[in-house]
């Protein structure tokens, strides 16, 4: 038991928050090379189907096999987008939208029968190196899934150093940024926009295997509730920077475990009743991330538009190369 | 004969909105772009079409209802009897949800079953709160059906179809508005809530009770109160924190809900939800638990203590399509309010509780309800005076919760 209000909403947000941050860091690797997709809750609901059917109908017992078929899932679904939006230079935006009520729809299609179904491929929470048992912080930060971890720490240091660090990365951004230009150079544009949609695709699935493998325990329909388009802002309040990203998607996440910690502990205000503090609550995880899309722009025109909040230059733009 | 609708699915209204937007994208830019969406839609759209078949459009669906009726009876009118009854569900969720409109499911396959041969009945499963809604039930209205049932209140997208068709009788669940042909129905759910109380009283050491809401409605104040009066009738100290998630069904809200709650120290977690996380969510934490609509033992087995009892909806069901049948069928002018008890314990939950409760039940009996005054709100009004009890109709109608609930009010 946490008693501190604030390490109590932390660790509740951190797990709750971890499909998001797999969605938005799947929609930034998308984004970085120039492709919007705006699948996501489609995606969301493919990896967490997949993982649903992979341990009830299939009997898979490794949570992590489960989550690999989500994963799989999702990303043949991205596979289609991807060849859709590089290959046949389909509207980004249309295309997205059809993958996002298509995914929705199949996987509810996928999960009929499947309500509220229990099995027993779950994961477990771990604590690295002991920490789990370091007083109230320990337990706040440290008693998680290792999945957690992985959508915390290890995916986005992985992506900084791609992106930031390597030569490729490099190239991977000149792509999103100006694929002309990329291509000018000798970097294979069609190629990697095609890899990294599927790869992103791949990683926002791997938030809906986590969803049901962790969080909710069972399949639901319509599993995503939103999430996934939640994920496309925090990915431009995070201005393409992975750290940011989870940053961005705990900040949502904190907002709605604020909102029930408050009621919880029974808080409120001296001219708002609790139920009526609960609304408003309810309403700041969105308002936040309106805010948050919002600053950026706000910024610009004070004059102080920073590098950083810029989205790529050739995003959402198909690439013809006879049009350079 | 069971007649499934159901409204589009997104996956068929990607498959139209593809067809769209290949045409617009044609004329627009060529046949490239088009090509992509057309692959994109049009491969998941063939991935659904297995069991699609189906489903159809609700025009489609509707026109083979019209059939049936002209076959089994003419229009329904007030006072007459009828050969066969033709009656439609309307549910909130799907049939197979594990949960509320489960319940109402099983409860329409039991009349249809009770009165074999005479009544052919229907349902349309996930119907929200939306402009098309009204649209469902002038459809089914259309469609010659004597009897509409909705298993959630609708409120204003079901009466202006009611008050359109005077000639079909409609029945509201927790509705509160009453005309001709337009009446409601509901549990006395503030019963098994209080008798729950009880157990939870005993169960948990310290007296904290968990309960996930969806709204501040009266089925969240008398589930609320219900509990808090139950357990303080075994423990003076008891009290209940309620979260409201502002929806029957988001396992992720839930779970961060049943998460704030076990980290506020609740050694009882009771929700509305529709779906079973909190309770291994509790199981998981060593926290008693128990579930609104049928026994869910298997998601928390070793922590699971009851659940109420929703049977009452099949022999209801029969009883209304056999008045429609006998020509008998009145709306009333209050809701019928069906009796709800607690289903079956859990395994673990000691005897000497279940002996408890049910002496407790015997005294609720005699006492004439759960309400016994004085009663006071959580804001230290006095609602309910000494010497008054309140009947369930009165519970179907609080709009306050009482002193010992937080979270609500």
């Amino acid at each position: 038991m946490i008693d501190n209000a604030f390490l109590s909403i932390i660790s509740v947000a951190i797990p709750a928050s971890t499909v998001v941050v797999f969605s938005a860091t799947g929609a930034m690797v998308t984004e970085r090379v120039g492709v919007l997709n705006l699948g996501q809750e489609g995606l969301i609901g493919i990896g967490a189907v997949y993982a649903v059917i992979a341990a009830t109908e299939w009997g898979v017992a490794s949570p992590w096999l489960c989550l690999g078929i989500g994963v799989l899932a999702a990303a043949v679904l991205g596979a289609i987008f991807a060849v859709a939006v590089v290959i046949f230079r389909a509207n980004q935006v249309l295309a997205g939208l059809a993958i996002a009520l298509g995914g929705v729809g199949l996987a509810n299609q996928l999960g009929t029968n499947r309500n509220g179904s229990l099995y027993p491929s779950k994961f477990t929470e771990e604590s690295p190196f002991g920490l789990g048992g370091a007083g109230q912080i320990g337990e706040a930060f440290f008693r998680h899934y290792a999945i957690v971890y992985i959508a915390y720490l290890v995916v986005p240091a992985a992506l900084w150093f791609l992106y930031f660090r390597t030569r490729h990365g490099m190239n991977v951004r000149a792509v999103g940024e100006n694929p002309a230009a990329a291509d000018a150079v000798g970097v294979n544009v069609l190629g990697m926009r095609l890899w990294y949609t599927i790869l992103g695709a791949a990683i926002s699935g791997c938030g809906g295997a986590y969803l049901v493998l962790t969080v909710t325990r069972s399949w639901s329909p319509d599993i995503a509730r939103g999430r996934g388009w939640v994920a496309l802002a925090v990915v431009i309040f995070a201005a393409w920077r992975p750290f940011r990203v989870v940053l961005g998607a705990l900040l949502f996440g904190a907002m709605i475990s604020l909102d029930f910690t408050a009621q919880a502990r029974g808080w409120d205000l001296p001219f708002m009743g609790a139920s009526d503090l609960a609304f408003l609550l309810s309403m700041l995880p969105y308002l936040v991330t309106l805010i948050a899309i919002l600053t950026p722009a706000g910024l610009a025109r004070l004059g102080l538009r920073t590098r950083g909040t810029i989205a790529p230059g050739g995003l959402a733009i198909p690439y013809f190369r006879e049009e350079r | 004969m069971t007649q499934q609708k159901r409204p589009m699915t997104d996956l068929e209204r990607l498959a139209s909105a593809s067809s769209q937007i290949s045409r617009r994208r044609m004329m627009k830019i060529g046949g490239m772009g088009a090509a992509g969406v057309v692959l994109g839609g049009g491969v998941l759209a063939a991935c659904g079409d297995d069991d699609d078949d189906t489903a159809g459009g609700a025009t489609d669906t509707t026109a083979a209802a019209t059939d049936t009726t002209a076959a089994a009876t003419s229009p329904a009118t007030s006072g007459s009897a009828l050969d066969a009854v033709q009656a439609h569900w309307v549910y909130i969720g799907p049939p197979d949800d594990n949960g509320w409109t489960q319940t109402h499911d099983d409860g329409r396959k039991a009349a249809e079953t009770g009165l074999a041969g005479k009544a052919v009945t229907g349902f349309t499963p996930n119907v929200g709160f939306g402009a098309e809604t009204t649209q469902v039930f002038r459809d089914l209205a259309a469609a010659g059906n004597n009897l509409i049932v909705a298993n959630t209140e609708y409120v204003d997208l079901m009466h202006v179809v009611a008050a359109e068709n005077t000639d079909v009788k409609f029945l509201e669940c927790n509705g509160h508005v009453f005309t001709e042909n337009l009446g409601a129905y509901y549990m006395a759910h503030e019963i098994p809530a209080y008798l729950l109380g009880v157990a939870a009283g005993l169960l948990a050491p310290s007296g904290k009770i968990g309960y996930i809401g969806a709204f501040p409605s009266s089925t969240g104040y008398n589930d609320a109160n219900g509990l808090l009066l139950g357990a303080r009738s075994v423990n003076p100290e008891a009290t209940v924190n309620v979260v409201l998630v502002s929806t029957f069904f988001d396992p992720v809200k839930a779970a961060q809900a049943a998460e704030a709650l076990l980290a506020d120290g609740v050694e009882f977690l009771f929700g509305v939800m529709d779906e079973p996380t909190f309770l291994q969510i509790a199981e998981e934490a060593g926290v008693w638990t128990g579930y609104w609509n049928l026994d869910f033992r298997s998601a928390a087995p070793t922590k699971y203590v009851n659940n109420f009892d929703l049977s009452a909806w099949g022999p209801y069901y029969t009883q209304q399509l056999q008045a429609v049948l006998d020509g008998t069928w009145t709306a009333g002018t209050e809701a019928t309010l069906l009796e709800c008890p607690l289903g079956a314990w859990g395994d673990e939950v000691p005897q000497d509780v279940q002996d408890a409760v049910a002496e407790a039940k015997t005294a609720l009996d005699a006492a004439g309800g759960v309400y016994v005054g004085p009663i006071f709100d959580n804001k230290g009004e006095e609602r309910i005076p000494a010497g008054e009890v309140w009947t369930s109709q009165q519970a179907y109608a609080v709009n306050f919760a009482v002193d010992g609930v937080t979270g609500l009010d």
